[in-house]
This record gives structure tokens, C-alpha cells and sequence, in this order.
């Protein structure tokens, strides 16, 4: 609904919204894609993003022992990462 | 909720804001305030603003709004608030409880002498006079806010259920963005659990940072306005002074909380649930005694039951009316403070027993008659500062208000350290007014009592007296239509105490009956002491109880009954003030709760009787009234003692 999942060599990519009110889906999703052995984010479909959508990432971040990588994110992403310091979790996006 | 109906609670939460602030401004004045000291005032000014802005009070809105800008100022340090700014914000108080009157007088506008009076005040707050008085606020909040350009240390936490409840703490933190940035913000997310346990509906994460804005307080606390619930604020304002370290705490929570524990009730509905139960104790009462007639255990067992669930009912609605005395105390250092300023008397205000509770309508019908006490003290009890040096005593008068609990009465005490009642002075007069005679040899009491006499000190009369007596007679009037009494101890020359002894309640009482051939009256339980057997030693009207004399009046002979007496007698040993005395009757009825019901006023000159009381019968008992039996009964003994004059012997006996 709110939300879709896709992975591509070892890239999740999310579009949609992350947030409270698809937290639980998102986060069994996410987590089933990282167990995978997945372990790059790209944001760049992402929507809504709010508190929930974030501690998604801090979740994520820690079951990989900060070895998370965000590849590309949505411009109003960018902006919550940079608030909130999380910004250097994005690496190099592919132009 | 239409606006009208919380008018009310309004001004009722108005007054009682503008009395904490003035309880702590006058604290302020005799030691140096705390930083918590100046939130709590701040606070309250600043809830009072909000208050009245949202009911269109805006002339309110705009003088407390500058008393609020003071005292930010005072919060970051850019100004002092001592005894000099302490006593202008007292003054701003009182002209704030002017604008609430007038606001509650239908929102008149304030006349030119008392604008003129708020701007002058406000001149003195260090605000600029306002040009129109109905500028609108939103102009004069930038104005009169300092610039507090600088980095506050923000620190947030949220209830786990904030998302749940449709908030999102990033966009608080968005909203902060729009008038100032956010910088060096960490995520603490030690709150996140395991996987296993996690939830991703709750939310975990806090936030620390900082925050550079030009914006007051109140503008950052008002981003959180709508998780106020649900989060915990902490501001640390930017530029701390010398008690850095010290982060000012908003608990945002705090207020609400308080808020959930009391209820304001209709006084009305009150007394109205007293008058019932008053009802439902005389109807048990009644019940009771058909119980016991039927003969049938049953029913004398479940009656048993409710009557002791009845006892518990009355005792905890009585609760209800009980308020403590500290809240009219409190207000006698506003007394103090006007009065030895005025005087130009140095005084200390000295409180104890400022928990002991006692009836709303007692309280509320004491003030009057104490801030006389208290302006009399400070008045002609403390004398002018050369006096008190040349007597050896500390330039600093003292008074003294002291309340406690004793035998079923509150005793309220003013003490001063003053100059004394002079005895020779008093006694004179005395006589030359005929109240008393010439050869008589009052007792110091009885003498210090006739200061309560109308008009007994006038103009011309010993200096130190003079005042004392002005008034005091409408004192003593007050304190007498609370079935209350007054006494005076003096020591000329180091200080006077007026006590003022009154019932708790002015409803229901603890009652215990006696019976006098077939009528019965009570006795208040609190006062009794003990009943012991009458031994029959005529022609004395004092007896031994272990070892000590106790005078004893016969209720008989008191109320002229008829009756022959019964065979055995017992005396009821009661005590009122440190004196005791005994009553003899025939009967001991024992403990019944009892309602009070006054007397209708052609009674009201009736001695020794203080009400009535309708019994589960239906019959009428009287109430009487201790402290009068009690000076009967001592004096019947004194007179027989001194003088034995056969006649009262022989109508006693």
C-alpha cells in the first residue's frame, strides 16, 4: 500500500511512505531483506518520511553494527539525515 | 465549554495565582531568591497572562506581560530582583488585582488615574509606557523582550506512544528550524530494544541540541504545546551566569499533573451535602431506636453497621470543608510587609502550625477579626525602634502567629514582643468607667478582657493602649458569633498573646448525653474528661479528684429542673482552656453524634447553652456550652469559698 520493496545486489530500495503507519510492515520487511544479506538503502522513492521511519534506520544501522550505507535519498530525506546527524550514513550516490 | 461558565474559575484561579506571587515576591524581600524562586513567580505570571489573553483581557494581558518581561530578565541574569524590584512587583500585583476586579465587573476600561498608576508602575519595571492602551500585544512582545540571541541547550524526550497518538517528534523539530537552527544534534536512541522487543509504533528516540534563536522562551515552549503530555522538555537558556551547572527545568507534565488533583467544587453543593448528612445522622439515629425496640438482633446488627458507616461518611464530608489555616497566614505577611512599612517599624512575621485545619467558613470569617489582631500588634504592640534599644530588646520587632489543635478547638495565637498591656493603667480606667469596682481584685485576664469592652480605649487614654481598644470590641463580636473565645496573656513591658480559641466545625459534633430527670442535653465529646461517681458531701460545691479540688455545678440547680434527683449522681469532668470543672447529672447517656442546630434568636442571650440538637426520638436536646458552664462553675466555688454567703449555699446544695 504505502510502501514497496525491492532488492538489487545487496540494494533495498523503499518507495513510498516510512512512516507509523506502515512501521511494523517496513520494519518485518526490512529486516527480512538485511537477513538477506542486503545492507545499502536507497531512499530516493521515499515520500513521508517521519520518527518511526527514522528508527528504522537506527534499527537497521545497529543489526548491521553501523555498517549501513544509504546510497540515495529523497531530497526531503536529506534533510532529516542532515537535522539529525544520521547524514553520514549516506555514501557517494551514483550520479 | 461556553467561554461564560469558565469565567468564574478564571478569576478564582487568577486570585490564587496573584497570591502565590505574592507569597513569593515576599519572600524575595527578606532573602535573595532562588533561581526556582523566579521560575515560580515567572510561572505564574506568565500562566496568568495566557489566562487572561484567552478570555480578551488584554489590558491585563499587556501589564503582566511586562512584570513577565522583568522577570525573564531577572531569569537570565540581566537583572536583580531584590527587596526594591520586590516591592514594585508587589505593588504590580495589587494594581493586576485592580484590572481583575474591573475585568470582572463586566471588562470596564481602567479610569485615568489608574492607567496612570500601571504606567508609572510600568516606568518603574523598566518597560516603555504604552502609547495607546489598546495597542495589541503581538506589537509590544518583540519590544519588550530582550534579545536573547544565543545557543539553548535543548534536551527531549517523548513518551513511546507520541506516534501512536499522530505526532511526529522530527516535526517539532522542522517547526523549531522555521525561527531559528538547530545545531549539534545527537539522537539518543539507548531506549532502542532488541529486535525482538521492537516496536515500531513507539517511539524511542530523544534528541539534545542546541539551538540558536532569537526567540523568547516561551516561543520554544510553545513548539511543544501540542505534546506538551507526552514529552519531557529541558531548556538550558543561553549565556548561563554564575550558577551555570544548574539547568532550569520545565517539567511541561507538571503542571497538568497538579492540575488532576483537585477538583473545584461548588461550595454550595457542599454545605448542601453537610445539611444531608446532618439529616441522615438524625435519621439513624431514629432507625436506632426502632431497632432497639423491635427487640430483633438482626436489626440491631445491621443497624450498628450503618451507623458506623454513617460515622465514616460525616467524618470524611466534614474533611472536605477543612482547608488549612497557612493560606489565610500567609496573607498577614502582606499585612506585616504594608503595615511596618508604613509604621516605618522593622518587623519579622513568625509562622508555626500553619497545617492545622480547621473549617472553610471559620476560616474564611477569621481573617477579618485576625488582620486586626495583627494590625493592632504591629500598631501599638511593637514599640518604635529607640524604645525597643533603650529597653534591650532587638531592633527587629517580632510577631508571631501560631495555630494548633486543642481538645476538639483551634487555638489561634498573635504574639508580639511589643511593649504590653500596662495592668495599673488598665485598672484605672477601669474603675473611672464603673466597669469594674473599686475593690475588686481582678484576675489579670478578666482585667486584659475589658480592652474588648466598646469603646473602652479612647483618644485620651495611656498611649500604649490607645488603638487597642478601637475595634477590638467588633473582634471579640466576630470571634463570639463563631462560638469562639478570647483571651489575653500580658507581660508589661515584653510582649502580648491574644489567643483565639475556636470550635472546628460549626456543624456536626461528637456528642455525649447526659440526662437530668427525663430531659437530656449534650455535651461536646471533645471537652469531656471523665465521669466519675458522685458522692453526696453536702453544702460543698467542690470535691477531691485525686487530690486535686474540682469545682462542680449541679446541671439541676442550673437549669431549675424539678425533677427529683436520681439516686446516684455522676459528674461529667470537663476541661476548656486548661481550667476543669465538674457537672454533676443523673443520667450518662453516652456518645451520640450530634447536629447542630442554632438557636432561633430570641435565644440567643441564653447562657450556658450554645444550640440545640434534635434526638432520634424527635425531642429537642440542649447543647451546652462548656466554657460558660465552666465560669459558672468556678466562680459558684470561688464565691462560696470567699465569702460563703448562705444563701448560695443553700441553692447550690
Amino acid at each position: 500500500m504505502e510502501f514497496q520493496i525491492e532488492s538489487q545486489s545487496g540494494t533495498i530500495r523503499v518507495s513510498g511512505d516510512m512512516t507509523v503507519y506502515c512501521a511494523a510492515e517496513l520494519e518485518t520487511a526490512l529486516l527480512a531483506e538485511v537477513a538477506a544479506g542486503n545492507s545499502s538503502l536507497d531512499l530516493s522513492q521515499v515520500q513521508e518520511f517521519d520518527t518511526a521511519g527514522l528508527q528504522l534506520i537506527l534499527l537497521l544501522n545497529r543489526e548491521l553494527l553501523g555498517g549501513l550505507r544509504i546510497t540515495a535519498c529523497s531530497p526531503g530525506v536529506r534533510a532529516t539525515l542532515e537535522l539529525t546527524h544520521l547524514n553520514k550514513l549516506i555514501v557517494a550516490e551514483a550520479a | 465549554m461556553n467561554i461564560d461558565e469558565a469565567l468564574p474559575t478564571f478569576f478564582a484561579e487568577s486570585a490564587e495565582l496573584l497570591r502565590e506571587m505574592e507569597t513569593d515576591l515576599l519572600a524575595c524581600t527578606s532573602a535573595a531568591p532562588s533561581a526556582d524562586d523566579v521560575n515560580r513567580i515567572f510561572r505564574s505570571a506568565h500562566t496568568l497572562k495566557g489566562s487572561a489573553g484567552l478570555f480578551g483581557f488584554d489590558s491585563i494581558v499587556e501589564f503582566v506581560h511586562e512584570i513577565e518581561a522583568l522577570l525573564d530578565r531577572v531569569r537570565l541574569g540581566k537583572a536583580v530582583l531584590d527587596t526594591k524590584v520586590a516591592s514594585v512587583l508587589l505593588e504590580c500585583n495589587d494594581h493586576v488585582e485592580k484590572l481583575l476586579a474591573l475585568a470582572s465587573n463586566g471588562n470596564t476600561p481602567p479610569d485615568p488615574e489608574m492607567r496612570a498608576n500601571g504606567s508609572k508602575l510600568l516606568k518603574s519595571l523598566g518597560a516603555q509606557p504604552h502609547a495607546a492602551a489598546a495597542s495589541k500585544t503581538s506589537a509590544t512582545e518583540d519590544a519588550a523582550q530582550p534579545s536573547t540571541s544565543g545557543s539553548w541547550q535543548i534536551s527531549l524526550r517523548f513518551s513511546p506512544d507520541v506516534l501512536v497518538a499522530g505526532m511526529d517528534p522530527l516535526g517539532f523539530l522542522r517547526y523549531l528550524n522555521t525561527f531559528g537552527s538547530i545545531k549539534d544534534l545527537t539522537i539518543v536512541d539507548e531506549a532502542l530494544p532488541p529486535v525482538a522487543e521492537f516496536d515500531a509504533q513507539k517511539c524511542y528516540v530523544g534528541f539534545e541540541f542546541f539551538f540558536e534563536t532569537e526567540a523568547p522562551r516561551e516561543k520554544i515552549e510553545g513548539a511543544f504545546e501540542f505534546v506538551r503530555d507526552d514529552c519531557t522538555l529541558k531548556l538550558t537558556p543561553p549565556a548561563p551566569k554564575a550558577a551555570a551547572g544548574a539547568p532550569i527545568q520545565t517539567q511541561q507534565a507538571g503542571s497538568a499533573a497538579n492540575a488532576n488533583q483537585t477538583i473545584r467544587v461548588d461550595s454550595l453543593k457542599l454545605d448542601g451535602l453537610i445539611t444531608r448528612i446532618g439529616e441522615l445522622i438524625t435519621a439513624v439515629a431514629g432507625a436506632n431506636l426502632v431497632a432497639r425496640r423491635s427487640g430483633s438482633r438482626d436489626f440491631e446488627e445491621c443497624m450498628a453497621n450503618v451507623t458506623s458507616l454513617v460515622e465514616e461518611i460525616r467524618e470524611g464530608s466534614l474533611q472536605l470543608r477543612m482547608v488549612k489555616i497557612g493560606g489565610t497566614f500567609s496573607r498577614f505577611k502582606r499585612v506585616v510587609h504594608d503595615v511596618s512599612r508604613e509604621l516605618g517599624k522593622e518587623i519579622e512575621l513568625q509562622i508555626r502550625g500553619e497545617d492545622t485545619e480547621l473549617d472553610k467558613t471559620v476560616v474564611e470569617r477569621i481573617a477579618d477579626p485576625l488582620t486586626h489582631l495583627v494590625r493592632n500588634a504591629i500598631d501599638h504592640g511593637i514599640e518604635a525602634a529607640d524604645v525597643r534599644a533603650s529597653r534591650g530588646k532587638s531592633a527587629v520587632g517580632s510577631i508571631e502567629l501560631n495555630a494548633y489543635h486543642d481538645s476538639g478547638t483551634i487555638v489561634i495565637e498573635v504574639s508580639d514582643d511589643g511593649g504590653g498591656l500596662k495592668r495599673e493603667k488598665i485598672l484605672a480606667k477601669a474603675i473611672e468607667r464603673g466597669l469594674i469596682d473599686g475593690s475588686a481584685k481582678p484576675s489579670d485576664s478578666e482585667l486584659f478582657n475589658l480592652i474588648f469592652e466598646p469603646g473602652f480605649s479612647t483618644a485620651d487614654a495611656v498611649t500604649n493602649l490607645s488603638g487597642r481598644g478601637v475595634g477590638m470590641d467588633v473582634v471579640k463580636r466576630n470571634i463570639t458569633a463563631l462560638r469562639g473565645v478570647v483571651n489575653i496573656r500580658s507581660v508589661e513591658g515584653a510582649g502580648t498573646t491574644v489567643s483565639v480559641r475556636l470550635p472546628l466545625t460549626l456543624a456536626i459534633i461528637n456528642g455525649f448525653q447526659v440526662g437530668v430527670g427525663s430531659t437530656i442535653y449534650v455535651l461536646p465529646l471533645d471537652s469531656i474528661d471523665e465521669c466519675v461517681e458522685f458522692s453526696t458531701s453536702e453544702g460543698h460545691d467542690f470535691t477531691s479528684l485525686r487530690g486535686e479540688v474540682l469545682p462542680f455545678i449541679h446541671l439541676r440547680s442550673l437549669f431549675e429542673s424539678n425533677a427529683p434527683p436520681a439516686k446516684r449522681q455522676s459528674i461529667v469532668v470537663v476541661r476548656h482552656g486548661g481550667r476543669r470543672a465538674g457537672i454533676v447529672v443523673d443520667t450518662l447517656l453516652g456518645e451520640f453524634q450530634t447536629v447542630i442546630k442554632p438557636l432561633a434568636k430570641m435565644f440567643t442571650r441564653v447562657d450556658c447553652v450554645s444550640g440545640s440538637s434534635i434526638l432520634g426520638t424527635g425531642d429537642v436536646a440542649l447543647i451546652l456550652d462548656v466554657p460558660a458552664v465552666l465560669e459558672r462553675a468556678v466562680q459558684r466555688s470561688q464565691v462560696a469559698t470567699n465569702q460563703r454567703p448562705p444563701a448560695e449555699m443553700a441553692a447550690v446544695a
